[in-house]
């Protein structure tokens, strides 16, 4: 009954719309709400330098301007203006000094706040001065690794500095978003509880700030004085950010039209919604993804975690983990998992095999690299090399000559993940069954999220699953997991304690070419991802494939990888 | 403390000798024995208990296959598949043997919980009961206390503190269920205390504890089977609503429960796999239901002989 | 009964001690703890892990932070000059973040003047987060309370007027099935059935989103509340009609219905007039606890039909070890389901004359 309802009232208002069309050439905005689902809860803030989950970073992008601004279709810092792709964004160009340290920003002066102060580089400033004040709840504090100032000399200009000359400077500048100063006070102790932070109602983009209904939805209204619209105006009514707890539900609501928009929905259910795309009802867009799961080693021993650097920064030599501390072992069991098993498994098929930790969209990608082949007979062998056999005839391999484990143990492992990831359990549950056959006992446990972060950086573990999530523009710096400095037990990010200093020469060096090439830059990243690819400190998995899906009354939708909403100003949504 | 609001709906009646009791176990079996859907309802707990039992024997033996060997080639088979009777699940696993494991663990927790559940409620029911006083205080202001969470928050703290093992759940179930069976037995152990017979076997110099266990126990025999029952359907039930929070019994380990709601996340590719777990839950729980009721009609002095 | 009614109150107050001294080990006891919750995944220095730490007062042992949660902490860092800087302190040393400059003092008041403090996770107020949510929650369970009344009553009274008959055995089985299958499933099914394939009622949430406004007047929105109303209140039909039932078949036997039936009263009067009145008496007794229950106890439900409830709240906030606000859940919770059982207790003894408070 509804359904003929919705029928011939569109029928109606499509024969309405035609006759009034005909007439007049200009037409006003065509209205509709988008409406995505999302998983997680109430948006804790909407100031872009206290947000850090995916909820907030979603609204925020749609209500606030960025600093530089990123070219959809290649996914790199553009110039305002450069073409028209690039919107949204508050520089319309840079200069670079000579050396490379010191890069200045030219801000637009046609873009104001919604309340008609102008958006200014003072506003720049001052989130950089909020971030270095160490009194906020922001967690870029990590820019100050590469930027060493900001200063605006006058309302279109800022000048930043760095420490030395980086590749990634432009993505560093970028992560410091512009927040309206006129509403905050200099005296940062106040910052983390300002009510513009949650409420608000002075913002820049092509969306303004409309209501929160806890645990329902927030909603955004369409921008009128938008000034980068397509079309000269934003055409939708607005946007509401829908909360859908349970993921079997959101499907079925975007199924039926509940919802029009979706964001990575779950594989498991991605052919249903590739079936009603095969019908019209939808439209899909799939890509090359950008979070990928791995499994990482601890290459110490876990009984005795260690940190790498002592109080005076001199290395400490750790005890080697007595089975994973062997590279060979490691190599080994990558040749006894099933990558391509595993990925229809555990993604439904929705995901690219990995080599190394650059994920396959990205520039830094080496083609060229494969994965270890599954090859069982070879792991074996492999590890029979490396002193790991079966000599009881228990199914379990017995370490006789292995490098680091005395003879006679056991090669017994307990591997985590965190529980409630599906994906996750089906990837561990795989692995214990492939490496039991090959005599490898893994006792495979899903855990509490806080538990195995806690085992994690206490470095107690011997395996976890976990996975990363890469930016766009893609940065394939791993330094701070990787780095010597990061192994402290407790609190580091390299809770496996990999050191190889030529891996974090390389990614320094990568970050320093001069000129900045993407392709003398992807040359050493090829160098260093093969080094990481030899070394196996992760067992490398999937990057699971991106996909978006919008409802076909949504106009105007043409996603890139790298942003969805690239050009949300121009879309409307049918009734 | 005044009006404690327990209801007290059974009225033993007036017997001269707890003898006479026993002509109520007589009663009851015979009731018992004319009630066939209470006899199917056993019938099929038995049979299911049997197998989750004797499922590595079962999956070994008889269907020739590892519950834990994944088989991606081989994943979503239908319902009569050969070599898998009941198909397999998203990984390629035999789904009959992994239904007949978790219901080891599925059943282990409703019949473990339960049954610790009934013996602290049991015991300290009938001793506070018996002796009033101090001790009665004290527990009931424990049980007032524990009585005034909400069970769910309290088990939601605790599962998501503890991440239990199955052992564990089974423990915690019972520490936060036992008020309940507590508060029931010891109002029916008050309204015995002055029964003639209880009265009578006092007078003859029996001992406190004989009195409790050889001459209460028995009366309480209905009252005490009928919850446990009930009991073993309810947490069978909350063991599946953990699972579908996220905080109860972890993969890889499989429950009934975990089953369910992984199946459901993608109920399009193996609709059987949600069927299956679903089904068994509730016949389980059904089942016991049915034998609760049973029990109590049989043991109700209402009911015509 | 007001002296018994205070007395109960006044009883009341260790229980809840209790209750807040057991929630809060019990949150402390978890493990990763609430900065490892909130920051991972960040690029954040061990310093700045430490900070935020320290802001929060995770790192104080526990039954300082229970004190400060209870008592607030003024008296614990306090400013006796008033130049904003803290100058003598009592349980939490002076400088908490070791930058060798004292915090300013102590703000919070406890949850005994009135602080519920602020969200680790949501930075606002606790009793902000949580008062947004009650009106969502009492909704659903009045809601499904009420239905659990007005169909389990007369399907008890109906069951036992036709004992044994059709009704009586059809209804039996339906409400011991609907009881059997996990909730979170009938959930799925009902969506699945009535959402997806007939396309008649809404998968979800409270009414249809909206830019503006909140949500309309809970009449204009029934079909939203349909199917979690439906799912939740399972429980109470199969519970009041098995309880209408068996209290039926009590009072039947009883002298004063013999008599009723020997004056010649017909039959209809006897069972509806008489019997049914008496049973219901006793359902009094289930009302206050079924009310704190409803509370909290639809978690699941709320999940399901992504209904913006306190139960869903409290789950996050459990996961995400939000203590303020897990704390703050409980002991709301608590009270309430204290002040049920007390309600029960007075409109019980305020129904039936027989029982008199000593």
């Amino acid at each position: 009954m509804r359904k003929l309802n919705r029928v011939l009232l569109t029928g109606l208002l499509l024969a309405l719309a035609l006759t009034l069309a005909l007439p007049t050439t200009a037409q006003g905005p065509k209205g509709g709400i988008i409406l995505e689902a999302s998983f997680g809860g109430d948006p804790a803030t909407f100031n872009p330098l206290l947000c850090t989950e995916t909820g907030c970073a979603r609204l925020i992008g749609l209500m606030m301007p960025g600093t530089i601004g990123v070219d959809p279709e290649i996914a790199a810092p553009a110039r305002v203006g450069e073409n028209p792709r690039v919107r949204g964004a508050l520089v319309k160009d840079w200069q670079i000094s000579e050396d490379g340290t010191v890069y200045t920003l030219t801000f637009r002066d046609d873009y104001f706040w919604t309340d008609g102060t102008p958006v200014t580089a003072f506003d720049y400033k001052f989130a950089w001065d909020a971030i270095v004040s160490g009194q906020t709840d922001t967690n870029l504090g990590y820019v100050q690794d590469v930027i060493a100032s900001v200063e605006a000399p006058d309302a279109t200009t800022a000048v930043v500095t760095l420490h030395e000359p980086d590749c990634n400077a432009l993505l560093y500048i970028g992560y410091i978003q512009v927040i309206p100063s006129h509403l905050f006070s200099n005296d940062f102790t106040q910052f983390n509880d300002n009510p513009w932070n949650f409420e608000p109602t002075v913002t820049a983009g092509p969306f303004t700030f409309g209501q929160m209904r806890s645990g329902e939805l927030v909603s955004l209204l369409a921008n009128p004085n938008y000034v980068d619209a397509e079309l000269g105006y934003v055409n939708s009514e607005g946007f509401i950010y829908k909360n859908v707890p349970d993921a079997t539900v959101m499907v079925e609501q975007f199924l039926a039209g509940e919802v029009n928009l979706l964001d990575s929905p779950a594989v498991n259910r991605r052919s249903d919604i590739r079936a009603a795309a095969e019908t019209g009802a939808v439209q899909v867009y799939a890509y090359p993804g950008n979070a990928w799961d791995y499994m990482t080693y601890n290459l110490a021993n876990p009984a005795n975690p260690q940190p790498g650097l002592d109080e005076n920064g001199n290395e400490i030599v750790q005890e080697p983990h007595p089975i994973f501390g062997d590279v060979r072992v490691r190599q080994a069991l990558a040749h006894a998992v099933d990558l391509e098993a595993i990925i229809d498994g555990a993604v439904f098929g929705e995901g690219t095999a990995m080599a190394s930790t650059v994920i396959p969209a990205s520039w830094a990608f080496d083609e060229t690299l494969e994965p270890y082949p599954y090859d069982p007979a070879k792991a074996t062998e492999m590890l029979a090399e490396a002193g790991w056999v079966d000599t009881d005839n228990d199914g379990v391999l017995e370490a006789q000559g292995a490098l680091y484990a005395e003879d006679g143990t056991e090669f017994r492992f307990t591997l985590y993940t965190n529980e409630g990831n599906t994906r996750r359990a089906a990837v561990g549950t795989i692995i214990q069954d492939e490496l039991s056959q090959i005599g490898v006992a893994v006792d495979f446990q899903t855990i509490d999220w806080n538990t195995m972060l806690d085992i994690m950086y206490a470095q107690t573990y011997d395996a976890i699953i976990l996975g990363w999530r890469q930016g766009y523009p893609d940065d394939p710096d791993f330094t701070q997991i990787f780095s010597i400095q990061s192994d402290v037990p407790g609190s580091g990010d390299n809770t496996g304690s990999y050191h190889n200093q030529r891996v974090v020469d390389l990614m320094r060096e990568a970050r320093r070419v001069p000129g900045c090439g993407l392709e003398d830059r992807a040359a050493i990243y090829a160098e260093y991802q093969r080094i990481v690819k030899e070394d196996q400190p992760y067992m490398f998995l999937y990057a699971i494939d991106g996909m978006y899906a919008a409802s076909s009354k949504v106009e105007g939708w043409n996603p890139y990888p790298s942003n969805m909403f690239w050009n949300v100003d121009a879309w409307s949504v049918m009734p | 403390m005044a009006a404690q609001t327990t209801i007290k709906p059974v009225n033993l009646q007036e017997e001269e000798e707890h003898h006479v009791s026993e002509s109520l176990w007589a009663t009851a079996m015979r009731r018992l024995r004319r009630d066939y859907l209470t006899q199917i309802a056993i019938a099929v707990i038995l049979l299911l208990a049997l197998l989750s039992i004797l499922a590595p024997t079962i999956s070994q033996y008889v269907l020739h296959v590892d519950p834990n060997r994944t088989d991606i080639a081989n994943k979503f088979l239908g319902i009569g598949a050969p070599g898998h009777i009941l198909g397999t699940d998203d990984l390629g696993r035999d789904h009959l043997s992994r239904l007949l494991h978790a219901g080891q663990i599925s059943l282990g927790i409703g019949f473990g919980a339960a049954i610790l559940t009934m013996t602290i409620g049991l015991t300290l029911g009938i001793v506070t009961g018996y002796y009033g006083g101090v001790v009665d205080d004290l527990i009931n202001w424990l049980i007032t206390t524990l009585d005034s969470i909400p069970s769910l928050f309290l088990l939601l703290i605790i599962a998501a503190v503890l991440s239990p093992s199955a052992e564990a759940l089974v423990l915690v179930l019972a520490l936060i269920g036992w008020t309940g069976v507590m508060r029931l037995v010891r109002g029916e152990t008050i309204a015995l205390r002055s029964q003639e017979f209880i009265v009578s076997a006092r007078s003859i110099g029996a001992s406190d504890l004989r009195i409790m266990f050889v001459h209460m126990l028995p009366n309480l025999f209905s009252i005490v089977a009928v919850t446990l029952a009930i009991n073993i359907g309810n947490l069978i039930l909350v063991e599946s609503g953990l699972s579908f929070l996220g905080l109860g019994v972890k993969p890889p380990t499989a429950t009934w429960g975990n089953m369910l709601t992984n199946a459901q996340t993608f109920f399009t590719k193996g609709p059987h796999l949600v069927v299956m777990p679903g089904l068994l839950i509730v016949i389980t729980v059904l089942c016991l239901y049915i034998i609760g009721d049973g029990i109590r009609d049989a043991f109700d002095p209402q009911m015509p002989r | 009964m007001v002296k018994y009614t205070i007395r109960r109150l006044i009883q009341a107050l260790p229980t809840l001690f209790g209750i807040t001294i057991l929630s809060y080990l019990l949150m402390t006891a978890a493990p990763g703890g609430p900065v490892a919750a909130l920051t991972f995944g960040q690029r954040i220095t061990p310093q700045e892990r430490e900070a935020m730490a320290a802001r929060l007062g995770v790192n104080d042992p526990w039954p300082v932070q229970y004190l400060r949660w209870l008592l607030g902490d003024d008296w614990m860092r306090w400013d006796s000059d008033g130049d904003g800087v803290s100058d003598g302190s009592f349980l939490i040393p002076l400088d908490a973040d070791g930058d060798g400059e004292p915090e300013p003092p102590g703000t919070r008041l406890g949850i005994i003047r009135g602080d519920f403090g602020t969200s680790f996770y949501a930075r606002r107020p606790v009793l902000q987060v949580i008062v947004e949510r009650i009106p969502a929650t009492l909704e659903l369970g009045l809601a499904s309370l009420l239905v659990g009344l007005i169909v389990g009553v007369p399907i008890g009274i109906i069951a036992a007027v036709r004992r044994g008959g059709l009704f009586d055995n059809f209804t039996r089985i339906m409400a011991v099935i609907f009881n059997a299958v996990p909730i979170f499933w009938l959930g799925l099914i009902l969506i699945l059935i009535f959402g997806s394939m007939l396309g008649v009622l809404p998968m979800g949430s409270r009414c249809a989103p909206t830019l503006i406004g909140d949500c309309p007047p809970i009449y204009a929105r029934l079909n939203y509340l349909l199917l979690p109303m439906l799912v939740l209140s399972t429980g109470g039909i199969a519970g009041y009609s098995r309880y209408m039932r068996t209290a039926m078949l009590d009072v039947i036997g009883q002298d004063y219905i013999r008599t009723a039936k020997a004056k010649g009263l017909r039959p209809r009067q006897v069972w509806f007039g008489h019997a049914a009145r008496n049973a219901l008496i006793p359902l009094a007794t289930f009302l206050g606890p079924a009310i704190t229950g409803l509370l909290g106890g639809a978690a699941i439900t709320e999940t399901i039909f992504s209904w913006p409830g306190l139960g869903r709240l409290a789950v996050a906030a459990v996961v995400q070890q939000d203590y303020p606000v897990v704390m703050a859940v409980v002991i709301m919770t608590s009270i309430a389901t204290i002040l049920g059982y007390l309600l029960s207790d007075i409109l019980y003894a305020w129904i039936d004359p027989r029982i008199r408070f000593d």
